[in-house]
């Protein structure tokens, strides 16, 4: 199962619609995608398993199900995916394109752009490469699975800043 | 050493703010610990950490969802925190942001906190817009980018101290 993630804030038709054809020319797999509440303008699936929005428990439940993700650039699905060691496809939603309030996205995607298991579409027209990608991937054994707290340096220091 | 220990508060909203401030969480292990977010459902996996290490269990305050573009939401959830703030006094306050972190730093600092804000590792080319506010006012204001420490040219600069990943 694959499992697409918009996060909880606004829909993001441009990324569903690239994963919504990819799908159609790929219907042996399961996709399973948590869109958003859309508006009339939205791209509206016609192939993957859409629901508006999920719960933190059935996120969760998805995640640890998903062979592999796909996320917009958000950090909590960034973080999430590494924290589970499954690999993530992320696309950044784009400040010019007002599908966020400025290029952060952009920005985080270029900083984990090298991260193992974590494969960048930087626009719609790279979805589906990036995709056989980041299968071939999910293909191999020996995932990193990530770690669940912060590195060791941070805590201390934040320890020390209580403390004190 | 006999010291009593100190009241916590530790805020963010949800998804990925709330994430990274899960990933923190072991640094307060030794605290008297309240949460709070927007997200009621985020209470469960804060009293199965608890359980985990053998903690006890903290208190746990849900407000409403608020952008800086939904002035009566910021009002009520401003006001919201000021109730906590009050009825908890904590001696530290820790956001990973965003709008209820600015909001509980703020007030929290003229209540007498001590206060720590940590920008979001999502933030890598410059500090998030609440981040940039909030600098002057937080005793320590943290960037997890190296790259970014120390530029901010204000008063209070950005600090790095490691990253939650």
């Amino acid at each position: 199962m694959i499992f697409l993630s918009v996060g909880s804030e606004l829909p993001f038709s441009r990324m569903v619609k690239a994963a919504d054809l990819w799908h159609q020319a790929n219907s042996e797999y399961q996709l399973i995608a948590q869109i958003g509440n859309l508006e009339s303008s939205d791209y509206q699936p016609v192939s993957c398993e859409a629901q508006s929005l999920v719960d933190p428990d059935e996120y969760q439940r998805l995640s640890n199900e998903a062979t592999i993700l796909i996320a917009h650039a958000g950090m909590g699905s960034i973080i999430n995916a590494l924290t589970l060691g499954k690999p993530i496809v992320i696309m950044p939603r784009r400040g010019h394109l007002k599908e966020t309030r400025n290029d952060h996205q952009y920005a985080t995607a270029k900083k984990f752009a090298d991260k193992k298991g974590v494969f960048v579409a930087w626009d719609e027209t790279e979805f589906a490469g990036v995709m056989s990608e980041a299968l071939a991937f999910s293909r191999m054994p020996d995932l990193n699975s990530g770690s669940r707290f912060a590195q060791k340096e941070l805590l201390d220091n934040i320890r020390n800043f209580i403390d004190y | 050493m006999g010291k009593e220990r100190k009241k916590l508060l530790a805020i963010a909203s949800s998804g990925g703010h709330w994430v990274q401030l899960m990933r923190l969480r072991p640094a307060w292990d030794n605290c008297d610990v309240a949460y709070m977010t927007t997200e009621l459902a985020y209470r469960d996996e804060t009293l199965a950490y608890a359980k985990e290490k053998g903690l006890s269990a903290p208190r746990f305050y849900k407000t409403i969802v608020a952008t800086r573009w939904q002035k009566f939401s910021l009002v009520r959830q401003l006001f919201d925190i000021l109730l906590v703030l009050i009825k908890e006094r904590p001696n530290v306050i820790i956001s990973t942001g965003a709008a209820p972190g600015f909001f509980a730093i703020r007030v929290g600092k003229l209540l007498g906190a001590k206060t720590l804000w940590v920008d979001s590792i999502a933030n890598a080319e410059e500090l998030s817009l609440s981040g940039q506010k909030i600098c002057n006012h937080a005793d320590v204001c943290l960037t997890q980018w190296p790259e970014l420490a120390g530029q901010d040219g204000k008063e209070k600069t950005p600090q790095f101290w490691g990253a939650v990943l």
